[in-house]
């Protein structure tokens, strides 16, 4: 076993010297990358822009349109509150069923309609929490008319999106965490590269954490909307289902639309539920932002982040809005998803460790045996009375 | 999050409970004693705040206490606890099984997919994808839970160097590696406990279904015995309560 221990200590050594090799040669300065070796090339493998995958209803009405691939199951919340689930997916088209309206989202409508609810009245005037942290899992994300390129790899112009809604926030009194990392290339592994930018912003305690991105289709008129007189863009919020949280994203996202749109009509197009975690399982209060699209020019991108800006503090009981009733400030708010995301962590620990108990057992009646035991042997001393020494 | 709605701190707080209970029940099932497994849990959540940086530059490349060197260590305390040199192989040729195809399934399969898509990860995101593919690997090689461990937290982290080595020779100018950066909910910590269970799952359906197996087939031998002959003429009385069946 010696020989063992001093290969595995070997390996880990060669570990640590190919890193360090690696990463001294990346730290010169004035350090010009190694010429393209086939290894770079043949594993560049990035998501193209330019596909587009349409959701028609029933009666073969647009409900969107989007460069991401649709999956049955996948579901829309409009901006006027109608929800539709993909029931059929064929090549790049998609149909959805009408599912009905959106209670919650209804409610929080109605709640913010109506001046006899008292959404205004201040919990406290300061948050422990006024910050908020932003980034870009797709760092290389760029808008054509304005940056020339679809793709910037390490300085996409998301980041000037990024910025923009930063200086919003700013002026409503928030501070703000803008982490520039570089996550590139755009591969499947991306969401895994900015999981550790996420999980940095998150051990600093922000209210939420939003990452930037825009969308792929070619048709820059479906993005593009005057809102209170100016040029802007609509954006797109997604919430990724393959995610224990997801309900309580869901809940955020709901109430984000509700209040956005609130004071800047249309601004959210819709909330896209599909395939993915874009490590939204990390916090409740996660958001995937898209704007516009790569045909846009950037300066509309970033007046509808702007807004945005403007209206999410309110949303967040943050800054200057303080924490006002009903918003995610004030600890009596009602958040259903949150619950709901509660009960589905408890039910799957429930479900997937009785299937283990039961297959480890050798039945179901075992199983109970083994519990009782259990139970018996591990609590017995709580109801008996404590023996005097 | 200190100031958010009750639903959502009550989810916080019982999310965290479950993940750091499974995460004990993982190390239980490492073999590794009530106290070093809680003074590992203590070690993962107090360095997920210690980040060391290696370089920063054109690469910027750090690696975290929790996320990265704990596991590290662990995986490599297993490695060098190996009880033979077959389990010791083995564990290391499901770590570059594991990489190899994580690496070829995030960058190389599905080439030109819009977003999630991909043979692997367009199914299945890749915070659940990694554990798997480790859990299923490392099972396949090894049939161990040791092996499940070392083949998930090693293999992810051999990702990254690949991702940095990409980095370096020509894939891109100036990069981002944070090795283990997401702290004790990093895909290198989250691969392992998945791949543990994984291989626990599947361990014991394999073994109850093996049992289920031996014991029909058991049976069957018993059936198939033939009595025995013999040729000395048996008293009637016993013969009788033969034909009626003796309970042995």
């Amino acid at each position: 076993m010696k020989k063992c221990r001093s290969l595995a200590i070997s390996v880990i050594s060669l570990l640590i010297i190919c890193t360090v090799f690696f990463v001294n040669g990346g730290s010169k300065p004035g350090y010009a990358a190694m010429p393209n070796l086939p290894l770079a090339n043949s594993l560049q493998t990035l998501h193209e822009d330019g596909r587009v995958f349409t959701i028609k209803n029933k009666k073969d009405k647009l409900v969107s349109k989007m460069s991401r691939i649709v999956s049955v199951g996948d579901k829309i919340i409009t901006n006027k509150g109608e929800i539709f689930r993909v029931d059929k997916v064929k090549g790049e088209s998609a149909t959805a069923v009408f599912l009905g309206t959106d209670g919650s989202f209804k409610a929080w409508q109605e709640n913010l309609s109506n001046p006899s609810v008292p959404v205004l009245n201040q919990v406290s005037k300061k948050k422990k929490n006024n910050k908020v942290g932003i980034y870009h899992t797709h760092s290389e994300e760029s808008y054509i008319p304005s940056d020339g390129k679809r793709s910037i790899p390490g300085n996409g112009g998301v980041f000037k999106v990024g910025e923009t809604l930063a200086a919003s926030f700013k002026k409503q009194g928030v501070e703000v965490i803008h982490e520039k990392a570089d996550h590139g290339p755009r591969d499947k592994n991306a969401y895994n590269r900015s999981r550790r930018t996420a999980s940095a912003l998150l051990r600093k305690n922000p209210a939420a954490i939003i990452d930037i991105h825009r969308d792929g289709i070619p048709d820059p008129d479906y993005y593009n909307k005057t809102i209170k007189g100016k040029e802007a863009t609509q954006l797109r919020l997604v919430i990724g289902r393959q995610n224990p949280n997801k309900e309580s994203n869901k809940d955020f996202a709901r109430k984000v639309m509700a209040e956005v749109n609130q004071q800047y009509p249309e601004l959210i197009k819709e909330i896209f539920i599909g395939k993915g975690n874009y490590n939204q399982d990390l916090s409740p209060t996660a958001l995937l932002v898209e704007a516009g699209t790569y045909t846009n020019e950037r300066e509309r991108a970033e007046q509808a982040i702007r807004f945005l800006g403007d209206a999410l503090p309110g949303v967040l009981g943050i800054g200057k809005a303080g924490a006002q009733k009903g918003s995610y400030g004030d600890p009596k708010t009602n958040t259903p998803g949150g619950w709901l995301a509660l009960l589905t962590i408890l039910a799957i620990i429930v479900i997937g460790g009785g299937a283990y108990l039961v297959i480890t057992s050798g039945g179901f009646s075992a199983a109970r045996e083994k519990i009782s035991k259990y139970s018996s042997k591990e609590f017995s001393h709580i109801f008996t009375p404590r023996r005097r020494k | 999050m200190t100031e958010l709605p009750i639903g959502l701190l009550v989810l916080i707080v019982v999310s965290l409970l479950i993940y750091f209970g499974l995460a004990q029940r993982v190390l239980d099932r490492l073999r590794l004693s009530d106290r070093s497994a809680l003074i590992i849990i203590g070690a993962l959540i107090v360095g997920s705040f210690i980040t060391i940086p290696v370089s920063s530059g054109n690469y910027d490349v750090s690696i975290n206490v929790g996320g990265g060197i704990i596991p590290l260590v662990l995986a490599g305390y297993l490695l060098v606890k190996a009880r033979s040199y077959s389990a010791f192989y083995k564990a290391g040729f499901a770590t570059i099984v594991t990489a190899g195809v994580i690496y070829g399934a995030g960058s190389y399969w599905g080439a030109g997919d819009t977003e999630p898509g991909g043979q692997i990860f367009g199914f299945l995101d890749a915070v659940w994808a990694y554990p798997l593919i480790a859990g299923v690997v490392a099972y396949i090689t090894g049939r161990s839970r040791r092996a499940a461990f070392i083949a998930a937290t090693l293999g992810v982290m051999l990702t990254d160097v690949g991702y940095l080595i990409w980095l370096v020779t020509g894939g891109q100018a100036i990069g981002t590696v944070a090795i283990g950066g997401g702290g004790a909910f990093d895909t290198i910590v989250l691969s392992g406990i998945v791949a543990v269970l994984l291989a626990e799952i599947i361990g014991e359906v394999r073994e109850r279904a093996q049992k289920i197996q031996s014991h029909q087939g058991q049976e069957a031998a018993l059936k198939g015995l033939k009595k025995p002959v013999s040729n000395v003429d048996e008293p009637a009385e016993k013969s009788s309560r033969d034909k009626e069946g003796s309970p042995e």
